[in-house]
């Protein structure tokens, strides 16, 4: 039961997560999340 | 338009024998230059074997189809970002691409606002993954 409601705690922070930060990432964040992806390319 | 005379479903099914297969193999070769599939000697390839129908031509078409569809996924980059990506950007990415996969690659760029951030490329089987979305689903796996 514990298990259960630490998954269930986890997925509505993970959940909560990815509803704000769609709309608190400025362009910059957004522009070095883009690098971050490219340097991948480059390892 | 050419009627190949049965279920398209029973060709595909269809089991290839080996000198088709090395037919095939064969034929995809000489459709390459410099290593690299060349359009227009597939489609000369093709009307030729559609006109000739050697031996077997029907199994050959199929493994060649298979053949040249396998080559155009592994030279296939999708590149998806959540956000609109430059210009430049852009290029910086298909440039990195072509360094590490070489010269014939085709590009499809995509916005997936999912994502929620980063970029998503792939390459053929390869996949490169910085999404926030991805980082998100990896932590709620975690609990």
């Amino acid at each position: 039961m514990l298990a259960d409601l630490k998954r269930e705690v986890g997925r509505l922070v993970v959940q909560t997560t990815a509803t704000v930060t769609g709309k608190v990432l400025t362009a910059d964040d957004q522009n070095r999340l883009a690098e971050e992806t490219q340097k991948q390319l480059a390892a | 338009m050419v009627s190949l005379g049965r279920p398209l479903a029973a060709i595909i099914e269809m089991k290839i024998s080996k000198q088709s297969q090395r037919d095939a193999r064969q034929l995809f070769r000489s459709c390459q230059v410099g290593g690299l599939l060349d359009e227009t000697r597939v489609r000369r390839t093709l009307g030729l074997l559609a006109e000739k129908k050697p031996r077997g031509y029907l199994e050959i078409l199929t493994r060649l189809h298979r053949l040249v569809k396998l080559n155009v996924e592994q030279h296939a980059a999708v590149i998806e970002s959540a956000t609109p990506l430059s210009a430049a950007a852009q290029a910086e990415v298909k440039n990195r691409l072509v360094g590490i996969y070489g010269a014939g690659l085709s590009f499809a760029y995509g916005e997936n606002p999912a994502l929620i951030g980063g970029l998503r490329i792939r390459v053929g089987s390869d996949l490169y993954d910085g999404s926030v979305k991805t980082r998100l689903d990896k932590l709620a796996q975690s609990f």
